[in-house]
């Protein structure tokens, strides 16, 4: 078994390679959409652009939340302030 | 027969079709593919748009059931994006994105995005494709003619920014360059640096097959508001390119010409204006054709006397600075990249999609200015000063105003280059025999430095 292990390497190898050159071979040009590079430059940006997008107004409604205390304490002063002033 | 010799109607987008008939520019609709386009033309925005000047008029015509006939007045002089300045360019697009931008609130958006879509009042850059409005997805952050705008806008901008391609190569390239056609010309360094990193390099890498990539796309789907967020930012981002793009001004041999020509005096020059301030007064045009307009000092005359002027001239930084004069004083002056030796073809299918230069100026321009011009034409050029007064009749309805450069002028001794036996013997007398075959004289003036003036009415 041991004496068949290194061809076997070797083809496992060459294998690999052919998988990896398969994988990474563009096809002719011809018969590629030019625009689809255009179009995915476009999709993956505004994939990234929404996921910022909820991200930033997750963390803006997170701070809403936490600043509430404070927001009313100033209507409330407000308020105060201005009945007082009646 | 293979070619047709009239424009032909459009026939690319199913929402309608255009036609030119005489002075009439006739837009035949499906009313079933251009719903939201007619929603639009009713709209504020579009009103507001075109009183602005951005946007083409309208007018609906009545017709009998499932059939909408729109009417729009014809643009001037149309000229196409392979005739325009750098800055013409720059501003056609900018109004693409204004024009989405203003849509997307509306729920709307533009489907196709092509300087082809654009025309010019003076410099002023007029939306004429109406019927490019379209209804927009509402969960959708994409912008279908992105690649669009790109490849028709931005690479040819960026090819002859960076790589000094013509931009008049257009006249080739329908719908615009692909990333593929610049990324052999670019360096390494340029491949990964903005703009080509984003409009070349990413694309080229990521290029599939079509339908897979049309697959993801209509996969991509976004809360309205997160979508229309998005799409902001992607015309945003689309801005930003363009601004990258503004080309600067560069110098030619013309560009400053007016300042530097030594074989004027100033003196010269004032009596030169006084000329044809004093003819175009007379004459009193309404649609002037100069060439040879260089930066257009005399274009601006033409036009402070009231008429709507069209310049043509060979040299891209004179004609650059001629646009730039023209959109900073707001003048009715519309300069063009356009040679009357080598006028622009017919271009697109059967050569009769776009017009040619002459067939386009046919009977539109009551007078003509050929104004240090004649000497380039007979000299370099190599045309008879009889076939110089036929194009000259033919570009006229009614008047012209010539500059006649005599063999002594230095000018003229430069561009004869030894050839003194075939032209030498060239004087005023015989330009005004080619010219009266045509033409009446009706005012003629001598400057101090030799070179003559005429006033001509078309016989």
């Amino acid at each position: 078994m041991r004496k068949f292990r290194r061809p076997i390497l070797a083809a496992l190898a060459v294998v690999e390679l052919l998988v990896l050159l398969a994988a990474l071979e563009k096809p002719a040009y011809g018969y590629v959409d030019p625009g689809s590079g255009l179009l995915a430059v476009q999709v993956g940006g505004s994939m990234l652009a929404g996921g910022l997008f909820i991200l930033r107004s997750k963390i803006r409604k997170l701070f809403r939340m936490s600043s509430p205390p404070t927001a009313s304490k100033t209507e409330t002063e407000v308020s105060a302030s201005s009945e007082n002033g009646k | 027969m293979a070619t047709a010799e009239r424009q032909l109607e459009t026939f690319r987008d199913p929402a309608g079709s255009l036609r030119i008939t005489g002075d009439r520019v006739l837009r035949r609709v499906h009313p079933e593919h251009a719903e939201h386009a007619l929603r639009f033309l009713e709209s504020d925005l579009a009103r507001q748009w075109v009183q602005q000047g951005r946007l083409i008029e309208t007018r609906f015509l009545p017709g009998p059931d499932h059939e909408l006939t729109l009417e729009h007045p014809r643009v001037f002089f149309p000229s196409y994006p392979w005739e325009w300045t750098p800055s013409a360019w720059m501003s056609a697009a900018e109004l693409t994105l204004d024009l989405c931008e203003a849509l997307l609130e509306r729920g709307l958006i533009l489907k196709d995005a092509t300087p082809l879509n654009i025309l010019f009042r003076g410099s002023q850059p007029v939306f004429v494709d109406v019927l490019s409005v379209d209804a927009r997805d509402p969960e959708s952050p994409l912008w279908l003619a992105y690649g669009q705008f790109v490849r028709t806008f931005l690479l040819p901008l960026a090819a002859y920014k960076f790589l000094g391609w013509p931009l008049s190569s257009t006249i080739h390239k329908r719908d615009g360059y692909e990333p593929a056609d610049l990324a052999p010309y670019l360096s390494r360094w340029q491949r990964w640096r903005e703009p080509f990193r984003s409009l070349v390099t990413l694309p080229l890498m990521l290029e599939k097959n079509g339908s897979q990539a049309a697959k993801t796309s209509a996969k991509v789907r976004q809360q309205p508001e997160v979508a229309l967020a998005v799409l902001r930012r992607n015309l945003t981002a689309l801005r930003t390119h363009l601004h990258r793009l503004d080309p600067h001004q560069r110098s030619s041999r013309w560009s400053s010409y007016a300042q530097a020509a030594d074989h004027y005096s100033a003196d010269d020059q004032k009596l030169k204006r006084r000329f044809v301030h004093d003819a175009l007064t007379a004459a009193q045009p309404h649609h002037v054709l100069d060439l040879g307009a260089n930066s257009g000092v005399y274009s601006r005359v033409a036009a402070e006397c009231g008429a709507d002027v069209v310049g043509w001239d060979t040299d891209l930084a004179a004609t650059e600075s001629n646009w730039r004069e023209a959109k900073q004083s707001g003048l009715g002056v519309l300069p063009l990249l356009a040679n009357p030796a080598r006028p622009t073809p017919a271009a697109g299918w059967r050569n009769a999609e776009s017009l040619a230069l002459l067939t386009r100026a046919a009977g539109r321009f009551d007078c003509v200015l050929m104004l240090g011009l004649i000497h380039h034409l007979l000299l370099s050029e190599q045309i008879p000063l009889a076939e110089i007064a036929a194009l000259l009749r033919e570009l006229t309805t009614q008047w012209a105003i010539v500059e006649w450069v005599p063999a002594g002028d230095p000018r003229f001794t430069d561009l004869v280059r030894g050839r003194d036996d075939l032209y030498g013997h060239l004087d005023e007398a015989a330009c005004a025999a080619a010219l009266e075959k045509h033409f009446t004289i009706v005012l003629r003036d001598a400057l101090p430095n030799g070179r003559v003036l005429f006033l001509l009415q078309a016989r």
